[in-house]
């Protein structure tokens, strides 16, 4: 094995992921290579450094915010109420479409392309996404509502 | 293929609507979620917020989840997803260690010198590619193996064993500077 492949390996074999085979072959090549034995012990170096990093304590309120979350009946009626009216938009899109395709054909085809700037006067695009409506609900407990 | 999971009995529950095994999931897990996503984020209140939101997601989809993995991993497969859409959207605000200058202190020298060695390290780990970080936090932070972090993270083993090879590269040449300079 030369000191490429060994190097490449190393990650996997300080994990304990290398399987038996590939085991025996690094260590045989680390018995005989100072320059990856070196190499091994600066990656368990910066593993070690790893550890130093501390994370914050878990936010006292986070369980009780989440299980309020979750039991909020508001959480559920914003929800439906976005589905329908996605649902909504997406029925007016198809008989909007409709409609041009009809009004084309009748105009012979004359009249090519949208608004001004090519976009849809609605776009279903610009419902809130499920992220915001979890915001939105956040929001609510963080207020004292979503209680 | 079905392995054995510590919170199937709990998950069973909760599937069945019972909110009380659901919390006693979000208690066993919140804390190392937290941690996980406060490592991918590297902002406490970004992370209480999305690890909220991975929970509530989690419920939402419980029916949906056939247990082909751990609940921990579908779990912290929701957190990666959502993480790393959170930290490919924003503009990255991580600096190298080497720009990190310590703050005015009076603390003693080995402690000022022990919160410097880690700002420099949680700079080095912050700067990583999202996915490269998320690899290697559940590696680890989380002590998963690689089969384990492939189901986290949607890879495969190969996959996986390509990015952490890629992070701790370039976690090493993250921490080139500070390593010149003395300080880690």
């Amino acid at each position: 094995m030369k000191c490429k492949k060994a190097i490449r390996l190393l990650p996997a074999y300080l994990d304990a992921e290398a399987d038996e085979g590939r085991k025996s072959e690094i260590e045989r090549h680390l018995a005989g290579c100072a320059a990856c034995r070196q190499e091994l012990e600066s990656l368990k170096a910066d593993m070690e450094l790893c550890a130093l990093v501390e994370v914050p304590e878990l936010p006292p309120f986070l369980p009780t915010r989440t299980m309020a979350e979750i039991r909020s009946p508001e959480r559920g009626r914003v929800l439906a109420g976005i589905l329908v009216r996605r649902a909504l938009a997406g029925a007016a899109a198809t008989v909007l479409v409709a409609a041009g395709v009809w009004a084309g054909s009748l105009l012979g085809g004359e009249i090519q392309g949208g608004s001004e700037n090519g976009s849809s006067w609605y776009s279903v695009e610009n419902e809130p996404s499920l992220e915001d409506i979890y915001g939105l609900a956040l929001g609510d407990v963080e207020n004292g509502e979503g209680r | 293929m079905r392995v054995p999971d510590p919170d199937a009995d709990l998950v069973a529950r909760s599937k069945k609507g019972d909110l009380g095994a659901f919390e006693e999931l979000v208690k066993r897990h919140q804390r190392p979620l937290f941690s996980y996503v406060y490592r991918m984020l590297g902002n406490p209140d970004e992370a209480e917020e999305l690890t909220q939101v991975a929970l509530v997601r989690s419920w939402d989809k419980l029916k949906g989840f056939k247990g082909n993995s751990k609940f921990k991993t579908w779990l912290y497969r929701i957190a990666t997803n959502l993480c790393i859409n959170k930290v490919t959207r924003r503009k990255p605000t991580a600096e190298l260690p080497e720009t990190l200058v310590g703050p005015e202190t009076h603390e003693p020298e080995a402690e000022y010198r022990r919160r410097q060695r880690e700002q420099v390290v949680k700079a080095a780990i912050d700067c990583l590619p999202a996915e490269q970080r998320s690899a290697l936090t559940l590696s680890v932070y989380e002590n998963m193996r690689y089969s384990e972090i492939a189901r986290a993270m949607g890879k495969s083993v190969r996959a996986v064993d390509s990015l952490l090879f890629r992070a701790k590269v370039n976690l090493r040449k993250n921490l080139a500077a500070a390593r010149r300079k003395g300080i880690v």
